[in-house]
């Protein structure tokens, strides 16, 4: 199989280093679009769609491997095996980040630097650890999207008429982007809000930097917080950026946030 | 109404905003809300100013407030807009109302956010017709599910009564068979003729409707194939059709060379139930030709006779079971001949054909080699 087919890479600018940009939950490469174009001057850059998003050969994805986190980070690694990539910064975006995590510790060579966006080693609270939603409200978002409630109403068509194949009754014409086959989302849905990785964040030994946004309703600020204290050496910045995707909303502070963290490690 | 102030009767915009029926949500650039229409407040269950300052995505349900985080704002970020999407709004005390919402952003010229406007429908209704239309698609599948597995299990109790019938009314042939060895009143004799006819044609009927339950029960008819001398086995069978029909004529023409493979039992049946359709329908004046023909690469066989052409309608379903060929009143079978035919030449890797014209119909049964 060709991987970088199957995960859409793109590969641009210049440089020795190169720099990974993974997309998390919800969308695909583009979530990076006004961050990457800032480092090709001087940096290689990665972006790819995880199989199953964007424009990813769907034909790949399988519900056993991509039921844990650690199928995506298989493909991270082979990915940047296959361009024989090593010393690398990864940056990783909501799941993503936990994503790269797990990738570094499965190949060490592969990163020398972590970025974490809006990371959240578990989006569900339990006792003291506070990541943002009860179990119940977890359920509930899955539920929903189990019924079809959420989304484009046009994916409805074909899940009622039971025609997938005919294409035309669920176009999505006017939203092209970050258009998910809804079963592959319902499944991403579950891999990423079921998982727990609290357990492996004393394993990073390398740089990481944690950029955390205000009134984040996914990754609240005690997430970024917990996720700092356990990381030994880790850089915690408390964005200005509001909302799950300063990458989109406050591409200028996110460059400039991990610009400086370059230059300083 | 519960004010008594008279109605604003001039057209304005700030009318249209706040009156309209569906709901608007105003932003700043980075999803702070700025401006909510009472529609939207009354969904949520409030007045439009409990909601300036909050986050959008405040306004949702958990569920959607993930999807709008994840989907729709990276969405309006990357082009601007979206359209016709389902989400509920969060449980202020009324529920959880499902809505389809728009969101535009309108950017300054560096490309940055300005506001963004989103446009809340109610969509209840058309949430309630998804589902009950889904529903409507589970029940009918699982009726259609039960329908088939009571059809499976009608056919095999078919199978089982039919097996049991038979062992009865070969009692009743032998006792008939034995009875008419004895001497007889000229009454008697034809009195255990009509027995002896009758309990055959049962035995008949009954072989083929366990025939029909076996081929419909997924199994299809199972043959058991051997060298057989096609030649001396048609004329068998005719003998036996003219013997029973002597005032018909059945012509023979064989171009027989090769021994074939094939069940002879399940073969005779089927030249059999073909001799008797074209005796039954054919015209009674002319003679009815069965033509065969082997070689190295198929063998066929083929019943002719003249008579009115069978009409289009009823030749499309002509080998399905139950046919009677029309109104047939001078036929009283099942309308299971054909149909067993036909299963018969395809346990035989071949196919029985009809072709009719205004004065001939043929049956052909072709098995390529």
């Amino acid at each position: 199989m060709n991987i970088l087919k199957r995960n859409n890479v793109t590969v641009k600018g210049k440089g020795e280093q190169v720099i990974f940009f993974a997309h998390g939950f919800g969308c695909d490469q583009n979530m990076w679009r006004y961050v990457v174009p800032a480092f090709q001057d001087r940096y290689t850059t990665v972006v790819f769609d995880h199989v199953g998003a964007g424009n990813s050969d769907l034909s790949a994805y399988s519900f056993s491997k991509y039921d844990q986190l650690e199928g995506y980070a298989e493909d991270i690694v082979e990915i940047a095996k296959e361009l024989n990539i090593t010393n690398a910064v990864f940056v990783g975006h909501s799941v993503s980040a936990l994503m790269g995590l797990i990738a570094s510790k499965m190949a060490p060579e592969l990163f020398s630097r972590l970025i974490l966006v809006s990371p959240s080693p578990s989006y569900i609270n339990d006792e003291d650890y506070k990541g943002g939603f009860s179990r119940a409200e977890i359920d509930e978002l899955l539920g929903s999207m189990n019924d079809n409630h959420l989304g484009w109403s046009a994916t409805m068509a074909p899940v009622i008429m039971g025609n997938p194949d005919r294409a035309e009754l669920g176009q999505e014409l006017t939203n092209s982007f970050c258009k998910t086959d809804p079963e592959i989302a319902k499944h991403f849905a579950r891999t990423t809000f079921l998982s727990d990785k609290r357990d492996i964040l004393t394993d990073t030994k390398i740089p990481v930097l944690i950029l955390q946004c205000s009134d984040d309703v996914i990754a609240p600020v005690e997430v970024g917080q917990y996720m700092h204290r356990k990381m030994n050496g880790s850089t915690l910045v408390i964005m200005n950026a509001t909302g799950h995707c300063p990458n989109l909303s406050a591409p200028e502070e996110t460059i400039s946030e991990i610009g400086k963290f370059l230059n300083d490690k | 109404m519960t004010n008594n102030q008279s109605p604003d009767l001039s057209e304005n915009f700030d009318d249209f905003f706040e009156s309209s029926l569906c709901g608007f949500v105003i932003t700043d650039g980075h999803g702070k809300i700025t401006r909510v229409n009472k529609c939207a407040a009354n969904w949520l269950n409030g007045i439009p100013s409990h909601f300036v300052g909050k986050r959008i995505s405040d306004i949702f349900s958990v569920g959607s407030k993930i999807y709008f985080e994840t989907h729709l704002w990276p969405l309006l970020r990357i082009q601007g807009e979206f359209d016709e999407v389902s989400v509920e709004l969060a449980d202020t005390g009324k529920g959880k109302l499902p809505i389809y919402i728009n969101g535009y952003e309108r950017r300054d010229e560096n490309e940055k956010p300005v506001f963004m406007r989103y446009t809340l429908f109610k969509a209840t209704d058309r949430r309630l017709y998804e589902e009950n239309l889904q529903q409507a698609k589970k029940l009918a599948e699982t009726k259609l599910n039960l329908e088939q597995e009571q059809a499976v299990v009608r056919e095999q109790f078919i199978a089982v009564l039919g097996h049991d019938l038979r062992n009865p009314l070969g009692a009743v042939i032998s006792a008939t068979e034995l009875l008419k060895r004895s001497e007889h009143t000229d009454r008697h004799n034809k009195l255990l003729n009509i027995i002896q006819s009758s309990s055959v044609r049962m035995y008949e009927m009954i072989n083929n409707i366990m025939d029909m339950a076996r081929g419909r029960l997924g199994g299809g008819i199972s043959i058991n194939p051997v060298p057989v001398d096609l030649e001396a086995l048609l004329k068998e069978v005719s003998n036996e059709l003219k013997i029973a029909n002597p005032e018909r004529s059945i012509q023979s023409n064989f171009k027989i060379d090769n021994v074939i493979l094939c069940d002879p039992g399940r073969i005779a049946q089927l030249v059999s139930n073909l001799l008797a359709n074209a005796i039954a329908h054919g015209d009674s004046e002319s003679p009815i030709v069965l033509y065969a023909e082997t070689s190295d690469q198929f063998w066929e066989i083929t019943v002719t006779n003249e008579g009115k052409q069978i009409p289009d309608d009823t030749i499309k379903d002509l080998f399905h079971p139950f046919q009677r060929g029309g109104t047939a009143s001078n036929h009283n079978g099942l309308g299971l001949g054909l149909y067993i035919s036909s299963e018969i030449a395809k346990a035989h890797q071949g196919s029985l054909t009809v072709t009719s014209t205004e004065s001939k119909t043929s049956f052909m049964l072709r098995v390529s080699l």
